[in-house]
């Protein structure tokens, strides 16, 4: 008996070795990818073109706020169309990638190193995280500018309009609802900024994702835009709830701080979706599955230009 | 293919046989005469840099390899020859994992390239024509593939490859030889065992090509083994210890260049006046003589004319003046005796044409 199990113990010590082995070696390069890919994500045209355009859509679409009563309305405001162009940006930034390298034959260069795919294409997917971490500061920080003048109190608000037209123009009025008090507003806003992030990262993986399969940067700019458009409306046609749609990049950007704002009221009475888990599944699987999905790919592709 | 769950298998001939040890000692690995074409064969076979095992690889319906064997012995100079669309690119793309063959096994050093990451941890590769990120000078492209490498960042091989002066350029300024230059300089990195490079001639000037040439025998004296795919033949003849000529997916020929070439077998070619009797007296000290077979050239044909037949034999220089004092006695006048050579040229054409 004690043989045998020894014998058992031994097999299933030299299996989770040699996993343990091929995971590290398919991480192999992956430090050395990301700090290249930073360096040139930090130099691309479009990231500071991207950068801009952020900064610049936060402080327009803050100007065109019509009511502004208070600097938490201006700040999501801000945010949502920040949001939605740092996704387009980030999007198409992830889609150059590997697709880039492979336009221009410096993959070539690169693959034949000790450097395994898997670390290749991960290193790439941190770098562009680390991008979209970027761009959601200037994002949250440009926001903030624009709202912090008008300063952060109570909401002096009604609802104008049908309940269920989502629509808010909040207009002077006497009377304080409870989810307009300034704590509310301020839990809302953190929450709207804490989950603006996956959706950052969402448009990162799935851009990646594409880069991974084509040969041509501007195909991959092409379809990743093509198929990120549809995609959003992906949750009405299956009729799901629509906090499915949190993870979904340019839903994400465009219709995002809307249901947040559904979040923050139910924030205030702590009564969440009933469906929020579904949410943060999508989010999970779309941030942390699309950029390992796009590496499985890679490691099967060949480079054949 | 190799089975990964043998790790035994392909940890042993990796980590166990390192052959750093031809880099301290090698004028003892080379017999220490100097000559690259004396080298101690026998005691190099003993651990292949490269080995190709039945590689087979289709695009499409081209069929670019069909099952090429394929030996790099360790610490040689070896030349690949083919013409185009032989599959030579291929061979060398699966070796640098860039492609996957669809049958059979690439190694190096007993690794499956093909497989494990570590397999490339020895080598260099310069694939085709040498691509940089533009955006990068000289010096930062060496200092990433240093990186992606892991080894120590030196500025060395800018200079050797000649491009010290250009190390702060941006490389999308770079001419087509200049990029070839710092692929060879990327290649030189970190002192590999194994350098592979595809066509690194091409876009040269004269004084490229003979700074790469230097290189390849600076490197090759140092104990690498170097995988090089030529077109130019008098270069694989004066420069390379090995080749291999593949044509339509498979190796027709691989060895010693010296073998190849015929050198360890010496033959010899004798003008005489009267070729039967002229046979029958060589005949008496080399029994392989025989009227030449593949035909006179047009000088030497003229030659026949006027001078005589020349019959060719196989032997040494004792066998050689021991057949002109046959014909001598014979009573057979000998106009010349001479050495036969075969040249790469006429080796790769025969092949080639086949």
């Amino acid at each position: 008996m004690i043989p045998a199990r020894q014998g058992r113990l031994a097999r299933l010590a030299n299996l989770a070795r040699r996993i343990g082995s091929r995971i590290r070696l398919a991480f192999v390069g992956l430090a050395a990818s990301f700090r290249a890919e930073l360096h040139d994500g930090t130099r691309h045209p479009l990231t500071w073109l991207g950068l801009t355009a952020t900064i610049a859509a936060a402080w327009v679409f803050a100007v065109k706020e019509p009511v502004r009563p208070n600097g938490y309305v201006v700040y999501e405001a801000a945010l949502q169309a920040a949001s939605r162009t740092a996704v387009f940006f980030l999007l198409a930034g992830a889609a150059v990638t590997v697709a880039g390298d492979r336009t221009r034959g410096t993959v070539r260069w690169i693959l034949p190193r000790p450097i395994g795919r898997i670390g290749y294409v991960l290193g790439k997917a941190m770098a562009h995280a680390v991008l979209a971490l970027v761009f959601l500061t200037a994002a949250v920080g440009t926001s903030w500018a624009c709202a912090a003048p008008l300063g952060f109190s109570d909401v002096v608000a009604g609802v104008e309009g049908d309940e269920d037209d989502e629509v808010f123009h909040f207009v002077e009025e006497e009377t304080i609802l409870p989810e307009f008090t300034a704590a509310t507003m301020r839990r809302r806003s953190l929450a709207a900024t804490a989950l603006v992030l996956p959706a950052l990262l969402a448009a990162t993986g799935l851009g990646l994702l594409v880069s991974c399969m084509l040969r041509s940067s501007s195909a991959a700019v092409i379809l990743s835009l093509g198929v990120a458009i549809p995609l959003n409306y992906l949750p009405e046609v299956l009729n799901l709830n629509p906090a499915s749609a949190h993870a979904l990049p340019f839903r994400a950007a465009s219709d995002y701080l809307a249901r947040i704002r559904d979040f923050g009221r139910n924030l205030s009475t702590s009564e969440w979706p009933q469906d929020h888990s579904l949410a943060i599944w999508g989010a999970c699987i779309a941030v942390l599955g699309l950029p390992l999905l796009a590496s499985l790919y890679f490691s099967r592709a060949e480079i054949t230009d | 293919m190799q089975a990964y769950g043998k790790r035994q298998d392909y940890r042993a001939p990796y980590e166990g046989h390192r052959i750093t040890g031809h880099r301290t000692e090698p004028n003892e690995r080379r017999g220490g005469n100097g000559a690259c074409r004396r080298l101690d064969f026998a005691s190099l076979m003993s651990e292949a840099a490269v080995s190709c095992r039945g590689l087979k690889k289709r695009y499409g319906p081209h069929e670019a390899l069909r099952g090429l064997d394929l030996e790099v012995p360790a610490g040689t100079l070896f030349g690949f020859l083919g013409p185009n669309g032989a599959g030579k690119t291929t061979t060398l793309r699966i070796l640098a994992a860039l492609v996957s063959a669809d049958a059979g096994k690439a190694e190096l050093f007993g690794v499956d390239a093909g497989r494990h990451v570590r397999a490339t941890r020895r080598a260099t590769f310069l694939i085709e024509n040498a691509v940089f990120p533009a955006h990068l000078t000289a010096r930062k492209v060496l200092k990433r593939a240093a990186a992606y490498m892991k080894v120590p960042f030196d500025e060395t091989p800018l200079e050797r490859v000649g491009m010290a002066h250009a190390r702060d350029r941006k490389t999308g300024g770079y001419s087509h030889g200049m990029k070839q230059r710092l692929g060879l300089a990327c290649s030189l990195l970190g002192a590999p065992d194994l350098i592979i490079l595809d066509e690194p001639q091409n876009g040269l000037d004269p004084e490229g090509l003979r700074t790469i040439r230097g290189i390849l025998r600076e490197e090759h004296e140092r104990g690498a083994t170097i995988l090089v795919s030529v077109h130019r033949l008098a270069e694989v003849e004066g420069l390379c210890t090995h080749a291999a000529i593949v044509v339509a997916g498979l190796v027709a020929r691989q060895g010693a260049v010296a073998t190849l070439l015929g050198e360890d077998r010496p033959r010899y070619r004798i003008l005489v006046d009267d070729q039967e009797r002229g046979l029958a007296a060589v005949q008496t000290v080399a029994p392989s003589a025989a009227t030449k077979a593949d035909g006179p050239s047009p000088r030497q044909g003229a030659q026949s004319a006027t001078m005589g037949d020349s019959l060719v034999f196989d032997g040494d220089h004792e066998t050689a003046a021991a057949a002109a004092a046959a014909c001598t006695a014979a009573g057979v006048a000998v106009f010349e005796l001479a050495p036969v050579r075969r040249t790469l040229d006429e080796l790769y054409l025969s092949e080639v044409t086949r």
